[in-house]
């Protein structure tokens, strides 16, 4: 199962943005069933910790992640689609 | 008796005259002197220091008379009469009182001991009179804080072992202090109590003796460590046109000056840490700089990269010969601050390769990671505080750029598990119960040291009042409160099952607890505006008393997750958030992993690699670092090799040996780090021998 997860906090826009735009792609190119995408809010402790154990120390920040293999990740800034749609081409070709 | 029938007695007993005795009885007074029996003393003394009425104090005081009509004795001390006060007291369920009027002592058999004996409470306490003074006033002190200062529950929690709150023998004074050499410059030492006032100092020699002196007057205020940030940047502009021979000169004389403190004074080291860069730091660049008579020069900072990258190479390759047998010195600690534009520097390639050198040769060498626009000052064993854009912004006035400890408190994690029995929701209810403790005790000791701040220039604390520069020295409203913890590992292993390195779900629970910890630090400090932040206990004594304490109470489950050797009793629990510190592991998963924890832990992380006997290249330290520092979250490392020193030849060797390699001798000393600092094993304390003794060396990197 491939996750994208997307660190951030509540009040940040960024993370809001980067947030909404997996959401759009991921829905644009009919793959939300086979993609968990997931918020982590770094305002709790459940965020934190996971943004911890994968060395998040930007927001927003983005990991691909395919199997708990990281596959792409993108550091304090939010990524632009033609960057992370290579990582999802074989599901788009399914 | 019951309390009413006893007080009814007194009441009608109190018709005899007040002076008068009956008693030929004599008091050897606390004033030395021999006194005549006389009841209104105890009466006198019980309204002055508890203010309990005075009926009371009289029914107090008569009963204690009958008690030592029978004794049939000459003498007696007051201390006694003390004592048999308060056993009354506590007849009459007057705790609180009791607790005013209680005297403070040491035992004659452990003032022996102290005597005789070194203290292996600290590595860095060296043992004779001046030491075992430092040894029996803590003494004094500890139980004055845990009985005046501190509440009954928060006391409490220290004495079973739920927190321990440190340095309680210091407890008139903070915790640790960074600040720049800028305040010496701008001011010289005019100091309150001094009995000279020496002005800006005119050339560097006086200025490294000014450093020293002003040190030695902090360590006489703080508690632990004293931190210099920047030193060879604030030096430069002293060391215009001087040849590398003279800066060096200089440079041993620093470093020499306050390896001297300890043998000149008897007492405690300095615990003092040196901030090194090789670039200017970009706060730095644009600031007028301080020259010769605190006089600006009219040049600024930035100018002055050359002079403070030759002061710097200057120190390291003084700390490369070692002191005068060859071994590392211990104090002052080099802290290299790696940064983005120390990698854009030219020159820091070679400057690199030299402090890897010396880290590869004697260890002493600690690489502090900023990175991004990260700046901090580092001290003490691993503290650090995190510079904000306030503090940035005091940068264009260095001298104000003074920071504090007020205290640290640790948090005994394993015994939270022992206590949750397995449950999430009990475990993290018990860290709440345990953090709570820690900010109360730091409530507690703010009010203290802020009432001892408010008496001024008359108080004890008369040196951290002074305001040079408008603001008093202390800037309690930069202070932090350090919440620390112990035994990570040991927490994990107990409610998972596994150790922090054994399994992707153990260690990321025990970011959970962290997390949760650095999320509590928040709120409380938005509750109570203080500001709480987390550090990485170095826990000399800490990680054997808490060890010791949970062997005692909780012996089952401690037995279960307990490091070191049970048979001997060297046990302990594992450091901080560290891993198993036994665990053969590559060095950088180490640095890797145990740096996860670093960014939710503010105010200080470090992860030690282990040399041994082991010596590797320089240029293998130095891409060690490159790739820390680029491929990790990790926010200090140190490389620590072990020493044998001999006693009768003097020769040095690699290694930690029972007798030397050279003359055969079993004189012999033997050093290594143990949390943070070089020390001498002798002077460990059991619970460090054990770790010791487990530690994994790494062979090579």
């Amino acid at each position: 199962m491939m996750k994208v997860k997307v660190f951030g906090k509540p009040g940040c826009e960024f993370c809001k943005t980067t947030m909404k735009k997996f959401e759009i792609f991921l829905n644009l190119w009919k793959i939300t069933d086979k993609v968990e995408l997931a918020f982590f809010d770094m305002e709790t402790v459940d965020g934190l910790a996971e943004g911890a154990f994968l060395a998040v120390s930007n927001i927003p920040t983005s990991i691909i992640e395919l199997d708990g293999q990281v596959l792409a990740r993108w550091d304090g800034k939010v990524p632009v689609s033609e960057e992370f749609k290579p990582h999802f081409e074989k599901l788009l070709s399914d | 008796m019951l309390r009413n029938e006893l007080v009814e007695i007194n009441l009608e007993e109190l018709s005899t005259p007040k002076e008068a005795t009956d008693l030929s009885m004599f008091v050897r007074t606390s004033a030395d002197d021999i006194v005549a029996w006389n009841r209104a003393r105890i009466v006198e003394a019980l309204i002055k220091e508890t203010g309990v009425r005075k009926e009371l104090a009289e029914i107090i005081g008569l009963e204690v008379e009958k008690q030592v009509k029978k004794l049939s004795v000459n003498f007696i001390t007051a201390p006694l009469i003390r004592e048999l006060v308060d056993v009354k007291l506590l007849e009459y369920g007057l705790e609180d009182i009791r607790k005013k009027h209680t005297r403070l002592g040491v035992p004659i058999y452990d003032v022996k001991q102290i005597i005789f004996h070194k203290n292996k409470e600290n590595a860095n306490t060296p043992h004779n009179p001046e030491a075992t003074n430092l040894t029996l006033s803590e003494n004094i002190k500890k139980e004055f804080a845990l009985l005046h200062v501190f509440s009954g529950p928060v006391a409490d929690a220290h004495m079973i072992g739920d927190i321990h709150i440190h340095d309680l023998g210091f407890i008139d004074r903070p915790y640790c202090s960074g600040q720049s050499i800028e305040f010496i410059k701008k001011f010289g030492l005019s100091l309150p109590e001094a009995n000279f006032i020496a002005l800006p100092a005119d050339d560097p020699d006086n200025l490294i003796a000014q450093i020293v002196k002003f040190s030695l007057a902090l360590h006489g205020n703080f508690a632990g460590a004293i931190g210099w940030d920047a030193v060879n940047v604030f030096l430069a502009p002293y060391l215009e046109g001087f040849g590398k021979g003279h800066i060096r000169k200089l440079a041993k004389m620093l470093i020499e000056e306050f390896s001297h403190v300890a043998v000149a004074r008897g007492g405690q080291g300095v615990f003092s840490d040196l901030n090194l860069y090789y670039e200017i730091p970009r706060h730095f660049e644009e600031v007028p700089a301080i020259g010769r008579g605190g006089e600006y020069t009219g040049k600024k900072y930035g100018d002055y990269q050359k002079e403070a990258q030759a002061f710097a190479e200057a120190l390291f390759e003084v700390y490369m010969d070692g002191d005068g047998a060859g071994r590392p010195y211990f104090f002052p600690k080099p802290l290299v601050h790696i940064t983005e534009k120390f990698f854009k520097t030219e020159g820091s390639d070679r400057f690199l390769e030299l402090i890897s050198a010396v880290a590869a040769e004697k260890g002493n060498t600690y690489y502090v990671f900023d990175r991004g626009e990260t700046a901090k000052i580092s001290e003490c064993c691993r503290l650090s505080f995190k510079l904000e854009q306030s503090d940035l912004d005091d940068a264009k006035q260095p001298w104000k750029m003074r920071y504090s400890a007020l205290q640290n408190i640790t948090l005994n994690l394993p015994r939270a598990a022992y206590k949750a029995e397995g449950s999430g929701e009990k475990l993290f209810d018990e860290l709440t119960r345990q953090m709570e403790l820690a900010v109360s005790a730091h409530i507690h000791k703010r009010r203290f040291i802020e009432e001892l701040l408010s008496l001024g220039n008359d108080g004890p604390l008369s040196l951290l009042a002074m305001k040079k520069d408008g603001e008093p020295y202390l800037r309690m409203h930069r202070v932090t409160h350090l919440i620390g913890m112990l035994g990570l590992n040991e927490l994990v292993q107990f409610h998972t099952g596994k150790e922090l390195h054994e399994s992707d779900e153990s260690l990321k629970f025990g970011m959970k607890v962290i997390a949760f910890m650095r999320l509590k630090c928040e709120e409380f400090s938005k509750l109570h505006n203080m500001h709480f932040v987390l550090e990485q206990t170095p826990a000399e004594s800490t990680a054997y008393r808490f060890a010791k304490l949970d062997m005692k109470h909780f012996t089952d489950c401690a037995s279960r997750v307990m490091k070191g050797s049970l048979e001997n009793n060297n046990i302990y629990y594992t450091n901080s958030t560290y891993f198993n510190i036994s665990r053969p592991m590559n060095p950088i998963e180490r640095v890797e992993k145990e740096g996860l924890f670093h960014p939710l832990i503010d105010a200080g992380a470090l992860t030690h690699v282990w040399l041994g006997e082991s010596k590797p290249p320089a240029a293998s330290i130095a891409n060690f670092v490159v790739k820390t520092f680029r491929n990790t979250t990790n926010s200090q490392i140190a490389f620590s090799p072990e020493f044998t020193t001999c006693n009768e030849c003097g020769k040095t060797v690699r290694g930690i040996k029972e007798s030397c390699g050279y003359c055969g001798s079993r004189n012999i000393e033997c050093m290594t780090r143990i949390t943070g600092y070089f020390s001498k094993i002798a002077g460990w304390n059991k619970g460090k021998l054990g770790e010791l003794a487990d530690r994994y060396r790494e062979g090579a990197l």
